[in-house]
């Protein structure tokens, strides 16, 4: 899996992840947000799969920008993350905006 | 560099120092080859002082091994240098070629 | 006569003998540019004899007499200079001599009857000078050829060579391969070829022509030994016994590589193939015999091992651990084959994208031998996009590096359900869980196509779990983990489990026109 962080406009973090998000990539993800910045936006229109770890990991961020008061979302969702999604009963929940700049 | 060394009737000890490589290993072969030729049998080289070695060197040993070995004796490999035996034992013939730690255990095992 | 004319008769004589002299000295010098040896200067000698009233005349070359000598001349040791007298006192000395030095000898001349006078003297200088500068000449002449030969048999070895050793190697099945195939300028014998799934990298010793007929010899014997069923001994007995005559050695390393990811391999003193799993560690695969050449033997049992889906394997010569370079110290230091084993551990995923790595790590040191470098990575395909009914099946580690892999197969052999993706996650949770919580060391995934849909099974040799007997946890929470089993249960139509021997067996049905 690829990880991309780059500055945005707003001053914030915006992480652009292409791959797969599975159990084996997720301790890099982990180590790659931390500290977790304040704004952070995950772009995830490049993940072709995601499995429970991956979404664990993706709980585990809203949970914390929860707690430091800090901003975090996520857009690009494909049919992978849209399944897994649904499985869980996690698509009403979880912080999913449509991708900056996209009308 | 190689020095001979007449042991007795029957054995000879050379030294080996230096590279033992496309451009040295001939004199090995040569000096094994002249050992032979003067009727000696057992072959005793030390090889503690050699920093190189390649499948020249090697190739000169072998074929000492065997010319003592068609004469009813042995070659007898004498504190063989790090890179000699990291040689030897990448080729198997660390299983092959008797090796001793010190001259006298080679005329030891000689008898 | 009166004095006056006999000094002229002199003067008359000696203008007649400078003219004699001067012809003598055209016809010496278009003879000695065209001499060959040094045979050839002693004819020149003889030439001058009549000329300067001579009998006989000798050469001294190097430290040697060219052809016989006269015994009293025999031991006569080089003069310094010009002179007419012998050193030493012999019996049959002749009446007049002449002796002239140059630089690699000295000429002699000697007659029993009359003598010499200086103006002959003056004349074998010439000559001497003459055969000196023409030994120069022809020692020059013999150093070109020498290198004209070498540098034509350099030229007709590398023809050779590069008739005989393949440039490409073409794949086994399942297998994604690169290669480097990089001679040294005095081209040697390294070779590598791809037969038959077989795939052998070889190092002849020496250079030039004999290493180069050898790896051809070599080459043209690999495709008639695969046939056989014991292909190290079919290789040994062709060629050990001209090898040893010859007295070279001739390394080998020969894998068999299986569309499941099995091998069998030999290796005759070559540096060891090394194995990169998919998890990163590196396993190193030694001699299983000596090098051709040295002692041959009457079989070569192979040794086995199993690749798994993202393993990589890297055959190469010894030119690349033996690249050496002067350390700050001045000391020669050898690239090694332990720097092998760490640039390969960390060199990129895929052989086309290692290969690089692996020659940029040679930047700064100098290669002196041939390079072969050949990387193998297993990359099992379903069969492609498999229609109808089959049973299809992958053992795997049980390593989270290999969930593509897992993923990858089930989605392949599931492509023609409506969401191939829940078979997908459905297996790799079970997975994760295996290995996670349930210390699995293998996997096994099976796929059975029937008219109905899939069944998928995933099989670990982990504690026994039975999923179906679980607690399940709720769904919409927002909570970290407790999910996989969710999952697992809703994506598919219905779930069994079997504990079999020491393994758990969970079985997935997933239904065609079914959907979440």
């Amino acid at each position: 899996m690829d990880i991309v962080k780059r500055p945005d406009a707003a001053g914030g973090v915006r992480c652009l992840l292409t791959g797969r998000l599975d159990a084996h990539q997720v301790p890099r993800l982990k180590a790659e947000l931390d500290p977790l910045p304040p704004t952070l936006h995950l772009d995830l229109s490049g993940v072709t799969f995601i499995d429970s770890s991956g979404l664990a990991a993706l709980v585990g961020l809203y949970k914390k920008a929860r707690e430091t008061g800090g901003h975090f979302t996520i857009s690009g969702l494909q049919d992978a993350v849209r399944l897994i999604l649904e499985l869980t009963g996690l698509h009403a929940i979880l912080p999913i905006v449509p991708a900056p700049g996209v009308p | 560099m190689i020095v001979v060394d007449q042991i007795d009737s029957t054995t000879v000890h050379l030294t080996v120092q230096g590279r033992l490589d496309l451009e040295d290993a001939p004199k090995l072969r040569e000096h094994l080859r002249d050992a032979q030729a003067s009727g000696y049998a057992h072959y005793l080289v030390s090889m503690d002082g050699v920093e190189f070695m390649d499948s020249s060197g090697l190739s000169a040993l072998v074929s000492g091994l065997k010319a003592a070995r068609s004469a009813g004796g042995e070659l007898y490999l004498i504190a063989p240098s790090a890179p000699v035996s990291k040689l030897l034992e990448l080729t198997l013939l660390s299983q092959i070629i008797p090796t001793v730690p010190t001259l006298a255990a080679a005329l030891k095992q000689r008898g | 006569m009166n004095d006056a004319e006999v000094a002229l008769e002199s003067t008359v004589a000696a203008l007649a003998d400078s003219q004699d002299q001067l012809v003598f000295l055209q016809q010496a010098v278009g003879r000695a540019v065209n001499a060959r040896g040094v045979e050839d200067l002693l004819i020149l000698l003889e030439d001058a004899l009549e000329l300067l009233g001579a009998e006989g005349t000798a050469l001294y070359v190097n430290g040697f007499w060219v052809g016989t000598v006269p015994a009293w001349l025999a031991d006569e040791a080089p003069p310094e200079r010009l002179t007419y007298t012998l050193a030493g006192t012999h019996p049959d000395a002749p009446a007049a001599f002449l002796g002239v030095p140059f630089e690699r000898g000295w000429v002699a001349f000697w007659t029993t009857a009359g003598t010499f006078q200086s103006g002959d003297g003056r004349l074998a200088q010439t000559l001497a000078n003459l055969i000196s500068s023409t030994l120069d000449a022809i020692w020059l002449r013999e150093r070109q050829l020498q290198q004209d030969i070498e540098h034509h048999d350099q030229a007709l070895a590398a023809r050779i060579w590069r008739y005989v050793v393949p440039e490409h190697l073409s794949a086994p099945k399942n297998y994604q391969l690169a290669s480097l195939s990089q001679p040294a300028l005095q081209v040697g014998g390294d070779f590598h070829v791809a037969v038959d799934g077989w795939v052998v990298v070889g190092d002849v010793s020496g250079k030039g022509i004999a290493a180069a007929l050898f790896t051809g010899m070599f080459v043209s014997a690999l495709r008639l030994a695969v046939q056989h069923a014991d292909m190290g001994a079919a290789i040994a007995g062709v060629l050990h016994p001209q090898l040893e005559s010859a007295g070279m050695l001739a390394t080998v390393v020969a894998v068999r590589l299986q569309p499941n990811g099995t091998f069998e391999y030999f290796n005759m003193g070559h540096p060891p193939i090394l194995v990169r799993r998919a998890g990163g560690q590196i396993e190193s695969l030694g001699p299983t015999a000596p090098p051709l050449g040295t002692f041959a033997f009457d079989s070569y049992p192979t040794e086995r091992g199993q690749l798994y889906p993202g393993d990589m394997m890297f055959l190469y010569s010894d030119g690349l651990n033996e690249a050496q370079r002067l350390s700050p110290e001045e000391k020669l230091e050898l690239f090694g084959l332990w720097k092998v084993r760490h640039t390969l551990a960390h060199a990129a995923e895929t052989p086309t994208l290692a290969l690089p790595h692996l020659t940029q790590a040679l930047n700064g040191w100098d290669v002196v031998d041939d390079l072969t470098m050949v990387l193998l990575q297993y990359v099992p395909q379903a069969p492609a996009r498999p229609e109808g009914n089959s049973v299809l099946e992958l053992h795997l580690p049980a390593d989270t590096a290999q969930l593509a892999a897992l993923g990858t197969f089930i989605r392949d052999a599931c492509h023609d359900l409506d969401q191939p993706g829940l078979p997908e996650l459905a297996v790799t949770e079970l997975a994760v869980n295996a290995i996670v919580h349930g210390g699995a060391r293998h996997l096994l995934a099976i796929v059975r196509r029937v008219p109905g849909g899939c069944l998928v099974t995933l099989e670990d040799d982990g504690r026994a779990f039975d999923p179906t007997a679980q607690e399940e946890k709720v769904a919409g929470e927002l909570r970290e983990g407790g999910y996989g089993l969710l999952i697992v249960r809703r994506s598919a139509s219905e779930l069994h489990y079997r504990r079999r021997f020491d393994w758990n067996s969970i079985e997935l049905t997933y239904l065609r026109g079914a959907s979440l």
